[in-house]
């Protein structure tokens, strides 16, 4: 969605940050432990700010590869901290 | 018998680790700016510090910190990316801090919100100035 060297689009980047934010609310709904809540909430806005920080730069258009590489990893990190690791 | 194979192994050096040590050496040499001589200094005793101690949380948190260094030196991250990573990682140091017993907090704190900080504030700005 924020490629570096290609035209960033928006509405496409802003559906998936959409999507991918109603995927952690369904976790946090869904989560049966109590004491794991708060942790996937924070996660959540993790997820939101690492969103909000790639927006801003890619509208700016300053994605540079290492940044992409970089965001991708931790995104992927907190994602699978919070919803892959509940369905393995 | 099995097993000495095994120890021959272990024992084997890590290049690519040396490698990025080096990297970020000659990263840190470009910071000749005397106003940051003791800032370096102390990054780079934590640094060490941090990848000489047997948790991985600060193993990983120096090995992180030096390769986003790099990138910066490099000018593929600026000081807005480099101080949103820091925030980031402030955030999980913070996890790490909290769950470490009180008389391990102290230098827990230095190892990893501290360097994190110290990197953003004094050494990201001159390193930043360079790359220009």
């Amino acid at each position: 969605m924020a490629v570096p060297d290609k035209p960033f689009d928006a509405a496409a980047f802003d559906a998936k940050v959409a999507e991918s934010n109603a995927r952690f609310q369904d976790a946090i709904k869904n989560e049966k432990f109590t004491a794991r809540k708060p942790v996937l909430r924070d996660l959540a806005n993790q997820f939101k700010a690492e969103a909000a920080h790639l927006r801003k730069k890619a509208s700016a258009g300053k994605i540079t590869k290492a940044l992409a590489a970089e965001m991708k990893r931790d995104i992927n990190t907190n994602f699978d901290n919070a919803i892959a690791k509940k369905t393995e | 018998m099995p097993s000495r194979k095994k120890q021959n192994k272990a024992a084997k050096p890590r290049p690519k680790k040396q490698k990025k040590s080096s990297e970020l050496d000659s990263v840190l040499d470009q910071v000749n700016d005397s106003t940051v001589a003791d800032a370096k200094k102390e990054l780079q005793e934590l640094l060490a510090d941090a990848k000489g101690d047997s948790a991985t949380f600060y193993q990983q948190n120096a090995q992180k910190l030096e390769e986003r260094l790099i990138l910066v030196s490099k000018g593929e991250l600026d000081q807005d990316d480099f101080n949103f990573f820091v925030e980031n990682q402030k955030r999980a140091a913070q996890i790490f801090i909290d769950s470490q017993p009180p008389q391990q907090q102290e230098r827990a704190e230095k190892l990893t919100i501290h360097v994190l900080e110290v990197a953003a504030t004094k050494i990201v700005p001159v390193l930043i100035a360079a790359a220009l």
